[in-house]
């Protein structure tokens, strides 16, 4: 055989092979297309759908959203019948201060309460008067000033008791000022520590929905004996009210509510240093 | 003018058929022509010689579905023969390219080689073997040795890498080669 006899048999093959490879050529990649297609919907896709997917960053909704701020207080053990003056130490997270922080350039009329974190930073030196903590026009009481540390208190499923001071100070001052309260819970009359289990969260998630700020306080007392000092740590839920709020406070069916004066909660005595509204202030 | 009428003109012996295959694949033939004498004018000298050639084969063979085939086998051959009718010096690089691959393809031992070997047996026995082979490889071999295009020409059309169309076109030399010498083709 030939290589001359070979090519000319390869002429003489089957004309469908000629034919076919004379009409095919390069088959249009559709899958390319597609692809690409895909991608653009793709990108169209996020590039519409990504105002919907990042939350808002309006100060608005940030200000009235759930604010939970650790503080520490502490308490200075002092002897007997001298004034215990709160001095506060801000231990919130770091992200949790940028989250909360408002937009002074921003203001609006609706919102209840202002920024904790501009109320603790507002807190005076411990000898001048709380009544200094000015918000909206209008001052923040947070005891009378003759407030008693309440008894041993158990409240039902479902059931708010305002303290008697607290009644008191609504009653005399009612919308003139806001209220830095203190909130125990309870569930089936036992006293729930703040952050023992997650239904509080859920629960001061939720009080922050109702509008009110809620700040978790850490409040560290030294008790020196004579022999030696121990440190006991409380929590404490307060939240920053207004009148309206506080009368119209609707509790959750899996909680009882004690709410009381800030100062209401710590040892004191009337010594006039402490740093209550006093009602002395003429709030008008 | 589809080829079914084409093939009537020239049945009716209708001097316009020429005419009409000229129009219809007159620029086809010759290029297919002048890929292997690598010569415009050889090239026309086929094509003309073709439409001769076909006026004479029509009727009796009768191509209404392989009209072109027809043609371009004949266009083929005809300029085939002119570059062996040259000196090896002036023959066409593809034309010698092709044969020095084709020759790749012949069994190399059994057979003595006075042997005649029937050119329509070994045609039907390349048929059988692109039968076997895929779609994508027939059109390869079909257009590297029966068209004569280059291989950068059959990666164009087939959007295939040239390096590709070389393997492919290596692997069906060897597997062709190996084929025939199964079948009893041997020099």
């Amino acid at each position: 055989m030939k290589d001359y006899e070979l090519l000319d048999a390869i002429g003489g093959i089957d004309s469908k092979f000629v034919e076919k490879a004379e009409k095919q050529t390069a088959h249009f990649r559709w899958q390319y297309v597609a692809a690409a297609a895909a991608c653009l919907v793709l990108i169209a896709g996020v590039y519409f759908a990504y105002p919907k997917l990042t939350p808002k960053t309006d100060p608005i909704a940030e200000t009235e959203g759930v604010e939970t701020v650790e503080q520490t207080v502490i308490e200075e053990t002092v002897a007997e019948n001298t004034a215990i003056i709160p001095s506060v130490e801000q231990t919130e997270p770091e992200t949790e201060k940028t989250a909360i922080e408002p937009d002074p350039s921003v203001e609006n009329p609706d919102i209840g309460m202002p920024d904790i974190i501009d109320i603790i930073q507002e807190v005076p030196d411990s000898n001048g008067p709380l009544n200094q903590e000015i918000l909206n026009g209008k001052p923040m009481i947070s005891g009378l000033g003759n407030s008693k540390p309440n008894e041993d208190i158990t409240v039902d499923n479902g059931a708010v008791l305002l303290s008697a001071s607290l009644e008191d100070a609504m009653e005399y001052y009612e919308d003139d000022v806001y209220y830095r309260v203190m909130v125990e819970f309870f569930r089936y009359g036992t006293h729930i520590i703040p952050g023992q289990d997650f239904l509080t969260s859920l629960e001061t998630t939720r009080l922050g929905d109702e509008g009110y700020i809620v700040a978790l306080e850490t409040v560290t007392e030294e008790v020196d004996n004579g022999l030696h000092v121990t440190t006991n740590v409380k929590y404490y839920f307060t939240l920053h009210a207004t009148y309206d709020q506080l009368i119209h406070f609707k509790p959750a069916s899996d909680f009882g509510y004690f709410i009381s004066l800030y100062d209401e909660n710590f040892e004191h005595s009337n010594n006039s240093d402490i740093p209550t509204y006093n009602g002395g202030m003429d709030v008008g | 003018m589809d080829d079914s009428k084409i093939v009537d003109l020239y049945f009716s012996r209708n001097e316009k058929a020429i005419a009409e295959t000229q129009r219809k694949y007159g620029s086809k033939l010759r290029a297919a022509a002048n890929r292997i004498v690598n010569d415009m004018q050889s090239a026309e000298e086929c094509e003309n010689d073709t439409y001769m050639r076909a006026w004479k084969l029509i009727p009796p063979n009768e191509p209404r579905t392989y009209l072109f085939s027809f043609l371009g086998k004949i266009t083929r051959h005809l300029a085939i023969d002119i570059c062996r009718k040259r000196n090896s010096e002036k023959r066409s690089a593809i034309f010698c390219e092709l044969t020095e691959e084709i020759s790749e393809c012949i069994p190399s031992e059994g057979m003595a080689a006075e042997e005649k070997i029937e050119s329509s047996e070994l045609a039907e026995a390349i048929n059988a073997f692109l039968e076997s082979r895929s779609s994508e490889q027939q059109n390869v071999f079909v257009r590297r040795y029966w068209f004569f295009d280059t291989v950068p020409q059959i990666g164009r059309r087939y959007g295939f890498s040239q390096s590709k169309v070389k393997m492919m076109l290596s692997r069906m030399r060897t597997e062709l080669r190996g084929y025939l010498e199964r079948k009893g083709f041997t020099v």
